[in-house]
């Protein structure tokens, strides 16, 4: 007990010897932004503003709930530190739950992506985005909602995953996908537009459309919101379910219907010298919303309608990517590694052009479980 | 400070956590490639250990369950001399690549730009109160820190239940062979925990013996576990991380402990102070039996823990010495020369009169 109480003592007595930093003098960054112009890396970092909610103060809703700041480096590394030294907060990367690349800094996407993930201190489940023009656009927008501005972002991507029109991308699961052998990915795009709401600062306001298509060393190519929703139903990602609600029109009459535990088996062969990949989609769906008289009648049909929609989805985002840029974004080499391995090896070392000659097939069965019209 | 009490399972797990902890604390040379490869290296080089540890075993069984040291000790004061020589060179150099890992490992995570100062006291006093404990003491934190292990496990598997892609296995037993051998030998000569077993094997209460499959099944199987998880959760990125069992657990988000990196890093942190002791206590075991200094034991275990600590400091400011060092270790022939000439001379020095049957242990030191 002796001992004890003279342990207790030394903690709580010494432990002030210790050099530490204070709160306030840490930015707890909640989201970063990276901009590449050729030479120079601008990182514009969000960071907790602790004299507004929280923190070491009490309560002050009137303060931004955000402090912004900008520095540059010839490295990511080199401009963090600058940011750090300019505004006198030692950057704390932990927190940090989305990242977001400018058009400039996406050619390099794979360097940038590893830098963050061998960084011990980043937040490995950050989202990772795309944005249109400027990262450091989208940073400059602060939400008023809620205790931190990056929340209501986050809400969006968690939206935007939840009705099936982006697939959210996470730290290393971005990494990890340039790694594979096209070294490409798919990041959501966001886009500043001016919603004229009080809801920012700014009067200005971010929308997700679509996404990004990043090889390494090369320019981002745009998908539309149709080719990221095929994506997230063929590869839903770690923090994506593949769930997705569809709107299909039956005898003039639209039907919303949501479609769940989608299931996606992709089986790869070989058509002589062409790549070929057949795709079977499951899923099952129900009923959200129709003004049809009678929808248990009209089961049959929605089930083949709906079908017909996810095929088309799934086509769209497989000729986008693996047709058209001989990018593998769904992880199909492991597939054919693991089903087919001597196809694999012949088609290896020529994989992109394989992909882009390869011959598409999609078909898809929808079971209606249940037709009410809530969940 | 030596003692008799320690069980076979409790050794056996600390053991298999201090074989898993060179696994996880990866040097900046060695890196884990993706593949299936891996899993076959893994096997080997566990075979492989297995073989090593046969002809030790048969002569702890021939010599009724006493150590190898012990044996050597009592027949000939020359061969006990150039014995507690060989394995001090060993065991010290055994030592001072845990504390580098285990430097390296703190410095990267947690310590980020902390002063080497920081993790020298820390694991220094940490050392100093393991060795002053002994050996008892430090088997049940060992067991204690195994059990930790097991439970970051288990809430890993279960936060990342829904990640692991199966489809990123495929069925094949090398990738690269061309450096398929290497691979199999670095692996081995990763199990230091011999030069811990052969001389501390005659402490453990009953049943030494049965340390041995149960330390080596532990610790492949989970080895095996973790690589499953990296091929599957990771895929090719795993070849790219540095640790990839901290990545893992630091993407492992549950409810209550989002985030399992602090826990993970306080595991293998603590597993490398305990590795260091019972080097340190094995030392002190050697001095103790084949210099036949008892007094002088407990201090030379210390004084072991003190030079290991700094001969992993000039380490990692000498890279050269670092490198011949690694190159040397990572061969495994001191492994195999301990492993030979140990149950090689214990079998040479145990005449017929002195067998007994029977498993029971006797200790090393009075």
């Amino acid at each position: 007990m002796k001992k004890l109480a003279v342990l207790l003592a030394a903690v709580m007595t010494l432990s002030g010897c210790i050099p530490h930093p204070e709160l306030d003098r840490i930015g707890i960054a909640e989201a970063v932004g990276v901009d590449f112009d050729g030479s120079v890396y601008t990182v514009t970092v969000q960071f907790f503003n602790t004299d507004s909610t929280g923190g070491i103060t009490a309560i002050d809703s009137s303060a931004p709930n955000v402090n912004i700041s900008r520095a540059g480096g010839k490295t990511i590394e080199s401009a963090l530190e600058e940011l750090s030294h300019r505004s006198g907060h030692n950057i704390m990367l932990g927190s940090a739950s989305v990242i977001v690349f400018g058009e400039g800094a996406l050619t390099d996407l794979r360097d940038s992506l590893d830098l963050c993930v061998s960084h011990y201190s980043s937040n490995m489940r950050a989202y990772v985005c795309a944005a249109e023009g400027s990262a450091a656009d989208i940073m400059n927008i602060r939400f008023n909602e809620g205790n931190a501005s990056v929340e209501k972002l986050k809400e969006m991507i968690g939206n935007s995953r939840d009705l099936g029109m982006s697939r959210p991308v996470i730290l290393y699961e971005a990494a990890g996908k340039l790694r594979e052998p096209t070294e490409s990915a798919v990041l959501p795009l966001l886009r500043v537009y001016g919603s004229g709401s009080g809801d920012t600062e700014e009067g200005k306001s971010i929308i997700i459309r679509g996404g990004a298509l990043c090889v390494c060393g090369s320019l981002p190519e745009r998908l539309t919101e149709a080719e990221t929703a095929g994506l997230q139903l063929l590869d839903p990602g770690s923090d994506g379910s593949g769930d997705c609600r569809v709107t299909i029109t039956h005898r003039g009459s639209d039907i919303r219907a949501d479609m769940f535990g989608i299931r996606s088996r992709i089986t790869p062969s070989l058509n002589g010298d062409r790549l070929r990949i057949d795709v079977e989609i499951s899923a099952h769906c129900k009923l959200v919303s129709t003004s049809l008289p009678d929808p248990y009648a009209a089961g049959t049909d929605m089930e083949r309608l709906c079908g017909q929609e996810l095929s088309e989805r799934a086509y769209t985002a497989l000729e986008a990517t693996l047709k058209r840029y001989g990018a593998d974004v769904v992880g199909l080499s492991y597939a054919i590694r693991s089903q087919s391995p001597e196809i694999w090896e012949t088609i290896k070392d020529d994989y992109g052009e394989y992909l882009r000659n390869s011959e598409i097939s999609v078909s898809c069965s929808v079971s209606a479980e249940r037709f009410g019209l809530t969940g | 400070m030596i003692n008799n009490k320690i069980s076979a399972g409790s050794f056996a797990a600390v053991l298999a956590l201090s074989r898993v902890f060179t696994e996880v604390s990866s040097l900046p040379w060695e890196h884990t490639e993706y593949g299936m490869q891996r899993f076959t290296a893994v096997i080997l080089s566990f075979l492989l250990t297995g073989a090593v540890y046969i002809p030790a075993a048969a002569a702890i069984k021939h010599c009724g369950g006493e150590s190898p040291i012990t044996v050597i000790a009592g027949r000939s004061k020359l061969l006990s001399g150039f014995t507690g020589v060989l394995l001090s060179v060993f065991l010290l150099t055994a030592a001072a690549e845990t504390g580098l890992r285990s430097h390296y490992y703190a410095s990267v995570t947690v310590l980020d730009y902390a002063p080497p100062l920081y993790f020298c006291v820390t694991a220094g006093t940490a050392l100093l109160f393991a060795v002053h404990k002994g050996l008892e003491a430090s088997v049940r934190t060992g067991t204690i820190a195994a059990a930790i292990f097991v439970l970051l496990l288990v809430l890993i598997i279960c936060a990342l239940a829904g990640e692991f892609h199966t489809e990123r296995l495929y069925p094949a037993f090398t990738d690269r062979p061309e450096t398929l051998w290497s691979e199999v030998i670095k692996e081995f000569s990763r199990n230091s925990e011999f030069l811990i077993f052969a001389v501390l094997c005659g402490n453990v209460s009953s049943k030494a013996l049965r340390t041995v499959p149960l330390y080596l099944g532990g610790s492949c199987l989970t080895i095996l576990l973790m690589t499953f998880m990296y091929n599957t959760v990771f895929g090719h990125l795993t070849s790219r991380l540095m640790f990839p069992f901290y990545t893992l657990s630091s993407i492992s988000d549950i409810t209550l402990l989002h985030r399992l990196n602090g826990i993970d890093v306080t595991v293998w942190i603590m597993a490398g102070i305990l590795k260091t002791a019972l080097f340190s206590l094995s030392f002190g075991n050697i001095v103790r039996v084949c210099f036949g200094c008892s007094k002088a034991a407990d201090i030379a275990s210390l004084l072991f823990g003190a030079a290991a600590l700094a001969l992993s400091e000039l380490f990692t400011v000498i890279p050269a010495l670092t490198g011949t060092a690694a190159r040397i270790c990572g061969s495994g022939v001191p492994l195999m020369c301990a492993a030979l000439f140990l149950p090689a001379a214990a079998l040479l020095c145990s005449p017929k009169s002195d067998v007994r049957t029977g498993g029971a242990g006797k200790g090393t030191a009075a």
